[in-house]
């Protein structure tokens, strides 16, 4: 990891998320800072509001969310430091896909199925970097190859229903990585995979992100995930952060509830697991 | 005609939740529904040639009620008329001088009446046609033919429908195969021409219309029923259902039909406009019910032939034609809202 | 797929001809009008359909009659029957498949329009107008424009495909006068079809609004026209497409009033007349053809289709 800039990268203070007048706030007073090139996993129970979260972030919520808070994005130094949840939609434009890239849980269905996989990564170079064609076409089968997938020059003319999930998801990554971005969010981008395939792909997932020093906010409600990845956890809980802390200070006994109960939970599927494992011996 | 693939029928949602408009809607399109199917079934005592109750040398009759029951599909043959009524040539108008009472328009809708092209007036409501019959008269009895039309074709259509569609989705393979090709090959014919080729041999007639309507517009439902079967063949119920040792044909009736009868009243519903316009077209051009009947279809071209003359004759027919079909348009989508929730795009969020 | 269709067709119109008087399956009952089926009609059409011949040497003839687009001569003026339905299928090809171009014009902006702003004033006010005019059948709406455009202000001809005096016309001026006559008789044909596909790509492209990869793109940084253009359209494609095939059906069967309407010299308007001069072969060889044409257009629009989405092609 790249040692921390004492300017974080991206500043949330106390966002709240409202999807209906008068129904309880989706997220309440989020408050938590990323640096450049730090990884950090949300981690939460389903429906406690880390997409709703991460969809504040890109500013992609459906029209009638009601959001308060700021969002103070830095970047890369490129520009001054901004407001997202302040700046017009064609600022926002230019900051999705260029500097905050997104990486979907639905790996085949975020892909549009009558679009062959190396125009889709070629359109996102086109659209983020100014590129002509037949270079966002070199750079797309490049990417392709950097999220390490065999015969990039093939991959590239198929269609995204040929594509397995594991597979798909790392044209995610390549379609993150595409716009150059300095912070990737993953929302659940392993969860509906199998155990092999998942390690696979966050192993793609690191050494992408620690390659290219790209901050990963990483969405999961699996904290061994979290384990694989990042080195700081938040922990959402029914739309608060209750918890944020290194991910070696997960034993700590100052841990809030939900956090122990969600290491809990980790334990105790690998305890369960070792168990069986132990009697097929 | 305007029948455009009853098997996808209008989509109408819209992300709304403004449910008072819309019941206002619906309660009136409900209400005209109703209206319409009375003013079919009771035509005769609404308007006829002949009354309601009178006396006629010293005895009671009800011509009106008697012709009134002789509409009953299959029963309605066996009543017979009281006897100087049966007869043509017996003119109720001059013969009965006693105690009388008559329909509320005391004008059958093809008797000549009176003067041709009379505009509105206290006798004759609507006025009178170029050929002096009374016009609400001939409206009233082409409410009933065409409520008859869309509703006994669709009846026909129905079963035709749910009958393939249930033995192509249940079955599968070949019957499946079969079904499907049936299906396909009555697609291809524009219905028009399928109905009037037929039309040229059986010839005129409200049954002759109601056999081709309904037997040429079940298509759309018997795809319906078999995508129905077909998708819910796989569902866990059924495994459930054959497991506690549920057979085949038992398994279709009570619990894959169920499912599909929903959707196919909704495609009945909207196959009912199709049926009505249908019916008007034949009539339009004149092959239809027979030229003398009093259809809307028929009122209309009486119309258009004077469309340089008397252009208000068409205002009458048109309205009823076009209130007529948006009514089943109307019942139709809020049936199928009522069946389906998911109707409303509001955007699924995670 | 085609083959099987293609002989039920066959199949189909060969027991509409043994449903036909004279035949021994009806005997001498039916026909059309008032009077029935004269002895004469009745002789000819057992020559004609060859009714006496055997059963299945009589459909392999009607099945090689069909292949060879040949029904024998019009009973009406002993013309070949393939000749004379050729000389009106022009007509109408002309208005369908122009009015369907203009209809795809006007549909998908709107349509796009609405799903961009689905329950908002534009969108309610346009899905309201389609119903309505979606139950208003086009031969209401042919009369009053007639009577409107036609009769009381007399801007628009509305009688035939061209005036008196077309044949010295220059050419330019027999452009401006084919295209003055099909104006009235195209709008009864576009309006439909417009209120009918625009709630139709309103929602499909509401679905695919919804879509994940939509969203995606969004969070990729395209505008939204780039992602309504790229991405939303080229999606809600395969559907239209699927559904206008649907349409051709309805479209040419909708043709034979509003051809008798505005004296059009087309298929629709051959039909009604072979009917009312007892044309039996004409009548049959329309009935066959223009189930061939739907059967043609869904072939092709299945090719389309196939083309235009890469899960059907290989599936």
């Amino acid at each position: 990891m790249k040692t921390a800039i004492e300017q974080p990268l991206i500043e949330v203070t106390d966002l709240s998320v409202r999807y209906k007048r008068g129904q309880a706030p989706v997220l309440r007073d989020v408050s938590f800072s990323m640096n450049c090139g730090e990884s950090i996993a949300l981690v939460g129970d389903s429906g406690c509001g880390k997409s709703t979260l991460a969809m504040s972030l890109m500013r992609l919520l459906p029209a009638d969310a009601a959001v308060r808070g700021s969002i103070v994005f830095r970047g890369d130094g490129e520009f001054e430091p901004m407001d997202l949840m302040g700046v017009d939609e064609r600022t926002m434009q230019a900051v999705r896909g260029k500097h905050i890239a997104m990486v979907f849980q639905n790996s085949v269905g975020s892909l549009d199925p009558v679009m062959r996989v190396g125009n889709q990564i070629a359109e996102v170079v086109r659209v983020t970097q100014g590129a002509d064609r037949s270079t966002a076409h070199k750079m797309a089968i490049k990417l392709i190859e950097r999220v390490g997938l065999p015969s990039p020059q093939r991959l590239a003319q198929a269609w995204p229903h040929e594509l397995s999930g594991g597979m798909a998801q790392r044209v995610g990554l390549a379609l993150a990585l595409a716009g150059n971005p300095s912070l990737i969010i993953a929302d659940e981008p392993t969860s509906a995979m199998d155990a092999n395939v998942q390690s696979q792909i966050l192993e793609v997932f690191r050494h992408a992100c620690r390659q290219a020093g790209v901050a990963l906010l990483l969405i999961t409600h699996d904290i061994c995930v979290a384990q694989a990845l990042a080195n700081r956890v938040c922990v959402l809980d029914r739309g608060s952060l209750v918890d944020n802390r290194p991910i070696d200070k997960l034993d700590s006994p100052s841990c809030h509830a939900a956090t122990k109960r969600l290491v809990d939970a980790a334990r105790l599927k690998s305890k369960a697991f070792t168990a069986i494992a132990g009697k097929m011996v | 005609m305007t029948t455009l693939n009853p098997s996808s029928p209008m989509v109408w949602s819209d992300g709304s939740t403004d449910r008072s408009h819309r019941s206002w809607l619906v309660r009136s399109a409900i209400a005209i529904a109703i209206f319409l199917v009375l003013i079919a079934a009771f035509a005769p005592l609404l308007a006829w040639h002949q009354p309601i109750v009178c006396r006629y040398q010293g005895a009671l009759y009800f011509p009106a009620v008697s012709d009134t029951a002789n509409r009953i599909p299959i029963v309605g043959g066996w009543i017979q008329k009281a006897k100087p009524f049966r007869f043509p040539s017996f003119d109720a108008r001059t013969e009965l001088d006693a105690f009388a009472v008559w329909p509320p328009v005391p004008f059958g809708p093809m008797e000549l009446i009176a003067d041709a092209n009379l505009s509105a007036s206290t006798t004759h409501w609507l006025g009178t046609d170029d050929r002096g019959r009374d016009i609400l008269s001939r409206m009233i009895h082409g409410a009933a033919i065409s409520v008859q039309v869309g509703v006994y074709a669709m009846l026909l259509a129905g079963f035709v429908g749910v009958l393939v569609g249930t033995i192509a989705g249940f079955y599968g393979g070949a019957a499946d195969w079969m079904g499907c090709r049936l299906i396909e090959m009555m697609m291809c014919f524009p219905a028009f021409f399928l109905i009037l080729a037929v039309m040229v041999w059986i010839g005129n007639g409200v049954s002759g219309v109601i056999l081709v309507i309904g037997l040429t517009q079940w298509t759309g439902i018997a795809r319906l029923v078999r995508a129905e079967f077909l998708s819910s063949r796989e569902l866990d119920f059924v495994d459930a259902a054959r497991s506690y040792g549920a057979k085949g044909w038992y398994i279709a009736l009570r619990h894959l039909l169920p499912g599909a009868i929903g959707p196919t009243l909704v495609a009945m519903m909207f196959g009912m406009a199709d049926a009505i316009l249908l019916e008007a077209g034949l009539s339009w051009l004149g092959l239809g019910v027979g030229s003398e009947s009093p259809t809307w279809g028929g009122m209309l071209r009486d119309a258009f032939d004077q469309i340089r003359t008397h252009p208000g004759l068409m205002i009458a027919p048109c309205a009823a034609i076009f209130v007529c079909v948006l009514c089943c348009h109307i019942l139709g989508e809020q049936l199928r809202r009522s069946l389906d929730p998911r109707q409303s795009f509001g955007g699924n969020r995670s | 797929m085609t083959i099987p269709t293609f002989v039920g067709i066959v199949l189909i119109t060969f027991l509409l001809i043994h449903l036909s008087p004279g035949s021994p399956a009806s005997g001498t009952a039916g026909g059309f009008g008032d009077g029935g089926i004269s002895s004469v009609d009745h002789d000819r059409l057992r020559t004609h359909f060859e009714l006496d011949a055997p059963l299945l040497s009589r459909f392999g003839r009607w099945l090689t009659r069909v292949i060879r687009f040949d029904f024998g001569r019009s009973f009406a003026d002993g013309r070949p029957v393939s000749q004379r339905i050729l000389e009106r299928l022009y007509p109408t090809l002309l208005v369908t498949l122009v009015t369907i171009m203009i209809g795809l014009c006007i549909v998908i902006p709107i349509a796009s329009y609405a799903a961009l702003h689905a329950g908002k004033h534009f969108d309610r006010i346009i899905l309201g107008a389609c119903v309505g005019f979606y139950a208003i059948p086009p031969y209401i709406v042919g009369m009053v424009l007639i009577l409107i455009l036609g009769v009381r202000f007399e801007w628009l001809p509305f009688s035939g495909l061209t005036s008196e005096g077309y044949s010295e016309m220059r050419l330019w001026q027999k452009f401006v006068d084919i295209i003055q006559h099909s104006v009235l008789i195209g709008c009864c044909f576009l309006y439909p079809l417009v209120a009918y596909l625009v709630p139709f790509v309103r929602a499909t492209m509401l679905s695919v609004l919804n879509e994940d990869f939509v969203r995606a793109a969004f969070a990729r940084g395209l505008t939204k026209r780039q992602v309504v253009f790229r991405h939303v359209l080229p999606n809600t494609l395969g559907p239209l497409l699927t559904v206008m095939g649907l349409i051709v059906p309805a479209v040419l069967g909708g043709s034979v009033v509003l051809e008798v309407m505005f004296a059009w010299p087309g298929m629709g308007r051959l039909l009604y007349e072979s009917i009312h001069d007892r044309d039996y072969p004409v009548i049959m060889g329309m009935t066959v053809l223009s189930a061939v044409i739907v059967l043609g257009v869904t072939l092709v629009v299945d090719l389309l289709h196939a083309w235009s989405d890469p899960r059907v092609r290989y599936a």
